[in-house]
């Protein structure tokens, strides 16, 4: 019994360190993990920080076609970056995933050349923060799909390692 | 005992990890404009050709006469004062994003015909002042036969007959 007690005590000493004893660290390590969160911030877009907004212009199939007749579909690619920022610390990696919040189903949208839906994917699994890095943005229209504006909404999120 | 030291170490790794992750989020919200388009290919034409399947094609005939060879494609009827060369031209206008269900298609010569030198489209006479209508209910999506007759009189100089057509096709 005492030599469970004496493992237990190692064991949440060792492990829940920055939890329990949070007094004995460096206050940098502390405020890094606890106090100063990641951000995400888009750049070479309009808008501020984590909440942009791009306009891709416009698509026609007489200016970026592939295929031909009813199965023509037409392009359009905007580049764009992401940058993870944490206050203090840039520091360590984390994963960049990227779903379809809302938009038009007729169309495709894909970044980096994977296809956006609603279920979450990877687009970078192990994103430096601190780093700004260069993303494709591209959509694409069937040559049956009406003209007019396309609004869609895509949802980031980065979770550190 | 096994199973107290289980679920105590269950408990310091879950706080563990609780405190290394983090998580953030961020919107980019995206617009775009799809434009309507439609798209005009010569898809066939008599004579030796080049750029069909493209908007600019070229038919060569080379030398022609009343009592020669008809050229590649062509017919040669011989009437009494005068002469024709017959063949087709095959004309395809695709639509994208675009809800019109037929195209009007006009036809007009770039340079005033040789004299003596008739150029005629679905039997309709072209001349380069004015468009000429082929149809007016064109169907997307499928090639469109049209006859190309030039005519040439017996009075007609011997000389380079050369000349353009330009097919524009107007969504209804």
């Amino acid at each position: 019994m005492r030599s469970f007690l004496i493992l237990s005590l190692v064991l949440n000493a060792a492990l829940a360190g920055p939890v329990l004893a949070g007094g004995r660290r460096p206050a940098a390590a502390a405020s890094a993990t606890r106090v100063n969160p990641i951000a995400i911030v888009f750049t070479s877009v309009e808008g501020n920080g984590s909440d942009a907004y791009t306009d891709a212009g416009s698509i026609s199939q007489a200016r970026a076609v592939h295929g031909h007749g009813r199965n023509a579909r037409a392009f359009t690619t905007k580049l764009f970056g992401i940058r993870l920022e944490r206050a203090g610390a840039p520091q360590g990696t984390a994963r960049l995933l990227v779903s379809l919040e809302s938009s038009d189903d007729r169309c495709t949208i894909r970044i980096d050349g994977v296809v956006i839906t609603t279920t979450p994917r990877v687009i970078d699994a192990q994103m430096t923060i601190g780093k700004t890095t260069q993303h494709t943005l591209e959509i694409e229209v069937p040559a049956d799909m009406p003209e007019g504006a396309i609004n869609a909404a895509l949802r980031w999120e980065a979770t550190t390692d | 005992m096994k199973k107290t030291f289980a679920v105590l170490a269950a408990v310091v790794a879950l706080s563990a990890t609780a405190a290394f992750a983090d998580t953030a989020s961020g919107t980019l919200t995206v617009t775009a404009t799809v434009d309507s388009s439609i798209n005009l290919t010569i898809e066939s034409a008599g004579g030796t050709t080049s750029g069909t399947g493209t908007a600019a094609a070229t038919s060569a005939l080379g030398s022609i006469s009343k009592y020669g060879s008809a050229p590649t494609g062509f017919t040669l009827a011989r009437g009494a004062s005068n002469w024709t060369l017959s063949s087709t031209v095959g004309v395809q206008v695709d639509k994208a994003n675009l809800t019109s269900t037929d195209y009007t298609l006009t036809a007009q010569l770039g340079s005033a015909p040789a004299s003596g030198v008739t150029w005629k489209l679905n039997g309709s006479t072209l001349s380069d002042s004015a468009a000429t209508t082929l149809t007016s209910t064109g169907t997307y999506g499928s090639t469109g036969s049209y006859s190309w007759d030039i005519v040439v009189a017996d009075s007609a100089a011997a000389a380079a007959i050369d000349n353009s057509v330009s097919f524009t096709a107007t969504s209804n």
